[in-house]
């Protein structure tokens, strides 16, 4: 199987007389290091090179509105149940992500390009369009984050709104992955601020370990608003989204089936750092839950100015720069995911390593996103609220067929040889891809017939 | 060919030969192979029709419901 993909490739004379575009070379750069300190035993020298698709995938699905879902969890339940299930809900993203690791370090290929090829035209826009479209609602919910974080400060909205987008036309004008990353990684890591504002809510450590060991207390049972709050944990943290972009990442990185340890790593520490971050942010809420401040209708940096009597000025700014935080990665990494599947379904370079002049199509793509979505941030009376409610609901939704489109094509031994899924893979695959069918089915469900469970 | 980076593209007798090194043959833009289609069988577009049948008509019907509870608040 190996060998039938190795024949479609170029043999070494053909290859010689091949153009050199700037994008290899820019990628052929950051492969010389890695291949000298690969050489010279370098391993911590050689993991900081290959981190970055991973981390950035799973701090960015720790976005705005996750941050906001996760207080909601730490202001409703309390220190239980939702701590070991947001670690579990991460232990799934990198059962997933791993795949992608995977199938972009051996096709060398983005997913929607490989949806393209190995599907047709037809499942190509189709998975691309489902991206774009719940990627430019998620987008609107990451300036809201980011206006609100921001606003706890007093930054009018058109000046964080603007900045925020100017970040993203700064970060991507780099015209280099490996600049962008390390930009992207550099504010990836303050989402670990909400770990500081766990400490000044002072939690009960017995607590915790006692919640991590019995998958509990859960206050007021199985409800509606707790199937629902689950719901929305889990499209906290497995989407669509990260799919396209981490593949992508990792062609764009040019990531070998010899970095393939090395981005299980990457992704391993990545979800390793969120479920942290997420269960910061549930424990810095636990105060509200315990002064039983109703948290339900709490937006943006509603839970920053309730929390300044429990955690202090300074530990509510800190939830507010997290807030931020959150956003401003998420917005970069979001766009970014939207161009690349636009430039590999529509047949051209998906790269940041392109010039821009060359390669115009994919980087006003990436910034007409992003600018479409901070504009309807600023437009009054604009349905804000609406978007935020229903973006969790798409992403849980379009979920099954994408996570479906990725075990076919983790398991296409044709394109993958000896890298394809063996038997426990596909245990873990085929397993988290039931149980989130079935979360997707339970949560439109409860969402047309809510009466179905008891509300409190 | 899937890059139409060619303005920027180097002469091939540059001296690039350590690209050849550092790179995978499939990693340069101009020489990514084609997998081709792949055939489905009866099942799987089954699956993937159901799939995306289920996708339309639950964001259709979870957006109007939303919708119909958010311009039902005073």
């Amino acid at each position: 199987m190996k060998e039938r993909h190795q024949q479609r490739l170029p043999t070494p004379e053909t290859l010689r007389d091949l153009p050199i575009s700037r994008e290899d070379l820019k990628r052929a750069e950051d492969r010389r290091d890695v291949k000298r300190h690969r050489e010279e035993r370098r391993p911590i020298k050689l993991l900081w090179l290959l981190l970055g698709p991973g981390i950035l995938v799973m701090l960015g699905e720790n976005d705005g509105p996750s941050m906001i879902s996760y207080a909601t969890t730490g202001a409703t339940y309390g220190v239980g149940f939702f701590l070991p299930f947001i670690l579990l809900t991460f232990a799934m993203a990198y059962v997933v992500q791993e795949m992608t690791v995977r199938l972009g370090a051996v096709t060398k290929k983005g997913h929607a390009e490989l949806i393209n090829e190995r599907f047709g035209k037809f499942w190509g826009w189709f998975a691309m369009g489902d991206l774009a479209f719940g990627n430019l609602l998620t987008l609107v919910t990451e300036f809201i984050a980011i206006r609100a974080g921001l606003g706890f400060f007093h930054v009018p909205s058109v000046l964080s709104v603007f900045g925020a987008f100017l970040i993203i036309v700064g970060a991507v004008a780099t015209q280099r992955y490996w600049t962008w990353e390390r930009i992207v990684l550099s504010f990836a890591i303050f989402n670990l601020i909400f770990i500081p504002v766990a400490v000044l809510a002072h939690p009960v450590p017995t607590q915790i370990v006692k919640a991590f060991f019995t998958w509990g207390p859960l206050p007021g049972g199985v409800n509606a608003s707790f199937i629902l709050l689950v719901m929305s944990n889990i499209g906290a943290t497995v989407t669509p989204w990260m799919l396209f972009f981490q593949q992508s990442a990792v062609v764009d990185k040019g990531l070998t089936p010899t970095d393939i340890s090395h981005g299980r790593i990457d992704t391993a520490l990545g979800a390793l750092l969120a479920a942290i971050a997420g269960i910061a942010t549930v424990l810095a809420c636990v105060p509200l839950f315990t002064s039983h401040v109703d948290a339900s209708n709490f937006q943006g940096a509603d839970f920053a100015q309730a929390l300044v009597p429990h955690i202090g000025s300074i530990g509510a700014s800190l939830f507010a720069l997290g807030l931020f935080e959150a956003g401003i990665v998420a917005a970069l990494t979001i766009s970014l995911s939207s161009a690349y599947a636009f430039g590999e379904v529509t047949g051209r370079s998906a790269s940041i390593n392109s010039p821009i002049k060359e390669n115009l199509p994919f980087y006003a793509f990436l910034l007409a996103a992003a600018g479409i979505a901070a504009l309807l941030v600023l437009i009054p009376n604009a349905p804000l609220v609406f978007i935020t409610l229903i973006v969790n609901v798409i992403a849980v939704l379009a979920m099954p067929p994408a996570i479906v489109f990725l075990l076919l094509l983790v398991n296409d031994r044709e394109i993958m040889g000896e890298h394809a899924n063996r038997t426990l893979g596909n245990v873990f695959g085929i397993g988290v891809t039931i149980f989130l069918i079935l979360a997707g089915l339970t949560y439109g469900i409860l969402t047309i017939f809510p009466h179905l469970f008891p509300t409190s | 060919m899937k890059n139409k980076d060619a303005t920027s593209s180097s002469s091939p007798h540059d001296n690039h030969a350590w690209v050849h090194d550092v790179l995978e043959p499939d990693q340069l833009a101009a020489a990514k192979p084609q997998f081709g289609l792949r055939k489905l069988g009866a099942g799987t577009l089954l699956l993937l029709w159901v799939l995306r049948i289920y996708v339309l008509l639950m964001i259709f019907l979870i957006s109007f419901q939303v919708w119909k509870a958010f311009h039902a608040k005073p």
